[in-house]
């Protein structure tokens, strides 16, 4: 059975080579569109690792003109006064590689033996509790930190760990970077520029809020508060800190707004692909429909010679999977390069699966429409499809 | 072989009611060779179709080859038809995407005989009807005298016991028709298989032991 | 004929209803898809306001300085981002011994080196970094402030619904005066109208409203703040130095990109490097605004291969999202060419010649697409209506014009065309016996 279909395929080359190469473009369409899409799926899926519902960030007008003393002290009213405010939980310092910022600080250094590259942040020691960072071994900044220890401490995230450290239990242990630092805590991540970013080694510093560059304020609220709230909060602070040049930003708007970006094109290649999946759809059933009734005769012919209903449904049914196989294999061999050579920057990993998704969902489409027409097909009256007028 | 107990066929559309065979009674034995005549439109390809199980009469019993056949839509029909009955038509109705070889096999492939023996079954029937040089060709590669004879190589590959013929010599010359018309005899002499033709041509048919006469449906002779 | 034609091609339609509705929903939302890509495209990158001179623009962005150096072996990135008001954030990076930093400009610089070119008709430097928070009825408006000089009403042709843009003379005196685009002023009064001569407070500042224009439709962000004032108005900001800051400077060319390109790069390449301490080598580049574009959505270093890019992969994706339609709509044409072979047949032995059999397929064709591009621009309305509502794409409404028509139409023939030619060339070699013949096999 299987070689007699082959036979017939190969016998209408010609007029079978239209469809395998729609078949093979839907895949390659397919193909492309998903390999975003499972790329950024993926990413989606990781943990971000800090709390952006309720969560205020304040960027704070530029205070280099003061002092460390009067900035420490300033910075010292600010926390305490709003801390006092009754939906304000924590607040807390950091730099300017803040989330959803897009800036970036990024240090390298050899001299430990290897290359370490990772990003850096610098945060006081309130920042985990207010941000909701996941510290999963060791533990992270407190008091006892600034007061002069030996080494300057850091805490790194996961990522940082299972590329430059695997398996090794690295707390308290001391590294070279920029000098020797002291890992005392394991985060589990901290993409602070969003939910489709990769996952980097990550390393946070520690600093005091009096730092000039600790010019961003995180808060952490309760829920529920009002945009009149807010205007309070900007109130205190513009009466504390003499200047009305600062803006306070919701981590969570930031944080939509930050992934719009992504999702517009994403919602956008899966609609297109969905329509053109229809369209295909709704033309393969079309044609199957059309050669079917083409081959009405040959469908009677062969009742008449003994074969069954249900061999006609599995032979149309064969027919077009062989041919939708040919083409989707044909698909594969373009495709599986694109990761085997390397080309486009894409992880192989989220190739492989768009490959794998692709050629299912062609798969499924197919054999979904050949359903109806193969049936149609077997339910053919073989006297009225022998009938010589 | 055949047995035919008052056959009763008819179509129904919305408005009109036709009958196309009507109380029809025929017996034919093994190893007879009958052919049907009447004009266009009387109901001789129905009747044929009835005797081939590819139509269900409307009322009547159908019995071939000792069987009783009820259900036509079953698995069992399609064995059956495929083991006892082979089939000729007017217009050849091969397979255009399949060659000769493949066409003629195709009787075998519903059977489940391997692809060895199939090939051997067919190129042994295209043998015995002149074509075996002709097995890689495609149908439209061929004379019409050909196809007709690759058609009944098709329709004897399986060695059934009976041979339904409709107008096999329709479509082709007196030349070729008679050489259509010879092997079927043949057939009918040396393998005993029970033939039933169709035809418009008086000549084919004196050629033939029996001659039934059908009209507006019903049997006259 | 032509009337023949039309009446031929009507009964085929009506005939196959299912065959029809699959045609037309292949086609119809093909072209949804092609004209919102073609809207989305004239509404970025058309002339209109107050991008009227978009050919002619040449735009600074950022400045970088670099240092070569051979033994480094610690770098600190930082990289300058215009939502925060923060100018001495700079990116410094190492790659094979360079230290770099890339921020927006400083004023001085380029009120010293780039005012005075030959081939610039006219120029301007603006900072539209400048976010505040304004609290009104219990509403906050997060206000994105333009600091601009005269000369941007010249280069960007604001369509203002009432008032005026703000002159030299008011510039030089520091007058507190600000032109507000109409979300700006819609969420703050509540009216598009009548509201000159109103004061908005902006940090401590009373600023006395002269001006309202439409907010643009396109995505470009120094044109997209909610209000613009007068650079003088507020006091320099401390951090900026003669090479960074927070400004931007944009270039109305006089005869074409190319010379005013030349002409900046000998300027930039003659500017001493002795008031920055550290940085030896200065490197501006300038961008067509399709290059600004490119460089934005791809992150790319080079605006060049940047929209080389856009370009390849715009293209490339409404390439293959094109052809698989019409490679469908030819597969199901094909496939209904036995349909129709006995009318073939007998229009043949009747004495019609190929190109007539062809001329008739193919016009069929192109009515059958007409009618899929009329549902199709009916279709493209009502998702152009959903996108805009929606504000999916930010401050880019997509728009609906007579050019924008004449793209659909055109886009829509060649589709009519292409889909049935081939179909409609099998058509017409079909033998005429093969095709008086029935089908049967």
């Amino acid at each position: 059975m299987i070689r007699h279909i082959f036979k017939l395929i190969w016998n209408k080359k010609s007029s079978n080579f239209l469809m395998l190469l729609e078949i093979f473009l839907s895949f390659i369409v397919l193909f492309v569109s998903l390999s975003f899409v499972i790329y950024n799926y993926r990413l989606l899926n990781k943990p971000l690792g800090f709390e952006s519902q309720d969560r205020w960030m304040v960027y704070l007008n530029d205070m280099s003109e003061l002092d460390s003393l009067s900035r420490g002290q300033l910075k010292e009213t600010l926390e305490l006064e709003l801390e006092q405010m009754d939906r304000i939980q924590q607040i807390a310092f950091g730099n300017y590689a803040a989330p959803f910022s897009g800036n970036n600080s990024i240090s390298g250094d050899d001299s430990g033996g290897f290359l370490i590259r990772s990003k850096l942040a610098t945060v006081d020691i309130n920042f985990a509790e207010t941000m909701d960072l996941q510290v999963t071994s060791g533990r992270f900044f407190d008091d006892r930190d600034y007061a002069n220890p030996n080494y300057e401490p850091v805490i790194v995230n996961q990522f940082f760990m299972d590329k430059y450290f695997p398996e090794k239990n690295m707390i308290d242990s001391i590294i070279v970077f920029s000098g020797d630092k002291q890992i005392i805590g394991v985060i589990e991540g901290y993409r602070y520029n969003g939910e489709f970013t990769e996952e980097e080694p990550m390393m946070l510093q520690l600093g005091h809020p009096r730092d000039n560059n600790l010019g961003v304020m995180y808060i952490d609220l309760q829920p529920g508060t009002t945009a009149a709230y807010e205007e309070a909060v900007n109130k205190k602070i513009a009466d504390i800190v003499q200047d009305e040049s600062f803006i306070i930003l919701n981590l969570e708007d930031q944080r939509k707004q930050n992934s719009r970006s992504t999702w517009i094109p994403i919602i956008a290649l899966i609609s297109i692909c969905t329509f053109l999946c229809i369209n295909v759809a709704l033309g393969l059933f079309g044609i199957l429909w059309y050669n079917i009734n083409k081959r009405k005769g040959e469908i009677g012919l062969r009742r008449a010679l003994g074969a069954h209903t249900t061999d006609i449904t599995k032979q149309f049914i064969l027919e077009i999977i062989f041919l939708t196989a040919l083409a989707v294999i044909l698909g594969i061999v373009f495709a599986i390069q694109v990761p085997l050579l390397k080309l486009g920057p894409l992880e192989p990993i989220n190739l492989y699966y768009a490959i794998a998704l692709s050629a299912a969902i062609i798969l499924i489409i197919v054999t979904v429409c050949a359903l109806h027409p193969s049936w149609q097909a077997s339910k053919i009256h073989p006297a009225i499809a022998l009938h010589d007028d | 072989m055949i047995q035919l107990e008052n056959i009763h066929k008819v179509y129904r559309t919305k408005t009109i009611e036709t009958t196309a065979l009507n109380n029809i009674n025929i017996h034919i034995k093994k190893g007879e060779f009958v052919s049907i005549m009447g004009p266009s439109g009387c109901g001789k390809s129905t009747l044929l179709n009835v005797m081939g199980l590819l139509d269900e009469p409307t009322s009547g019993k159908v019995i071939v080859a000792d069987q009783e056949v009820a259900n036509y839509n079953s698995k069992a029909t399609a064995a059956f038809r495929n083991q006892t009955l082979g089939f000729i038509f007017q217009s050849f109705h091969l397979i255009p995407d399949l060659s000769v070889i493949d066409n003629v096999e195709l009787p075998l492939l519903y059977r489940k005989v391997n692809a060895k023996q199939r090939k051997a079954l067919a190129i042994q029937a295209l043998e015995s009807v002149g074509l075996k040089n002709r097995t890689g060709h495609f149908p439209n590669q061929l004379s019409g005298g050909q196809k007709q004879r690759v058609a009944i190589a098709r329709a004897i590959v399986g060695q059934p016991d009976i041979l339904l013929a409709d107008e096999p010599t329709g479509n082709l010359d007196s030349v070729m028709g008679n050489e259509v018309m010879d092997i079927l005899l043949q057939l009918n002499q040396t393998l005993n298989t029970t033939i039933v033709m169709v035809t418009h041509d008086e000549n084919m048919a004196k050629k033939t032991h029996r001659l039934l006469r059908i009209y507006d449906g019903s049997q006259v002779a | 004929m032509i009337k023949n034609y039309i009446i031929l091609a009507w009964r085929v339609l009506s005939r196959k209803k299912f065959f029809t509705f699959i045609t037309l929903f292949g086609i119809s939302f093909t072209l949804m898809v092609i004209m919102l890509l073609t809207s989305f495209l004239q509404t970025e990158f058309s002339q209109k306001a107050p991008l009227k001179n978009l050919d002619k623009l040449l735009f600074f962005e950022q400045i970088t300085l670099k240092k070569i150096h051979l033994d480094t072996v610690t770098q600190i990135d930082t990289s300058y981002i215009d939502q925060v008001a923060q100018y001495d954030t700079t990116y410094t990076t190492k790659e094979t011994g360079t230290d770099m930093s890339r921020s927006g400009f400083g004023e001085e610089i380029l009120q010293e080196q780039f005012t005075k070119l030959e081939s610039v008709e006219k120029s301007t430097i603006y900072n539209s970094t400048a976010l505040f928070d304004i609290f009104q009825n219990n509403n906050k408006i997060s206000v994105s402030v333009n600091y601009c000089d005269p000369n941007f009403w010249e280069i960007f042709n604001f369509d203002f619904i009432e008032g005026r843009p703000f002159n030299a003379s008011e510039m030089s005196q520091e007058l507190p005066v600000m032109v507000i685009n109409s979300e700006f002023c819609k969420k703050y009064f509540g009216r598009t109208q009548n509201v000159l001569g109103e004061e908005i407070k902006l940090e401590g500042k009373q600023f006395q409203v002269i001006g309202v224009v439409h907010k643009p439709n396109v995505s470009m962000e120094a044109v997209n703040s909610y209000a613009f004032v007068p650079y003088t108005v507020f006091p320099k900001n401390p951090n900026d130095t003669y090479f960074f800051g927070g400004y931007q400077m944009t270039f109305l060319t006089a005869n074409g990109l190319d010379k005013t390109r030349k002409e900046m790069d000998f300027v930039s390449s003659q500017i001493s490097m002795d008031k920055h301490d550290y940085y030896e080598v200065l490197e501006i580049v300038p961008k067509s605004y399709q290059e600004s574009y490119a460089q934005n959505m791809l992150y790319n270093d080079d605006p060049t291969k940047s929209l080389r890019w856009m370009r390849i992969i715009l293209f490339g994706l409404a390439g293959l999202f094109v052809t698989l339609p019409i490679l469908n709509l030819i597969n199901l044409n094909v496939s209904r060419i036995m349909d129709r072979s006995a009318e073939i047949g007998v229009r043949k032995a009747f004495g019609a010649t190929k190109m007539e059999i062809l001329t008739q397929f193919v016009f069929e064709n192109v009515v059958q697409t007409i009618i899929g591009g009329i549902i199709g621009l009916g279709l493209t309305f009502i998702a152009i209506y959903l996108i805009n509502d929606s504000q999916i794409l930010g401050s880019v409404k997509l728009s609906i014009d007579l050019l924008f028509f004449i793209y659909s139409f055109i886009i829509i023939g060649i589709f009519g065309i292409l889909s049935g030619l081939l179909p409609a060339y099998r058509m017409s070699k079909l033998q005429i016996v093969n095709a008086l013949k029935s089908i049967k096999l």
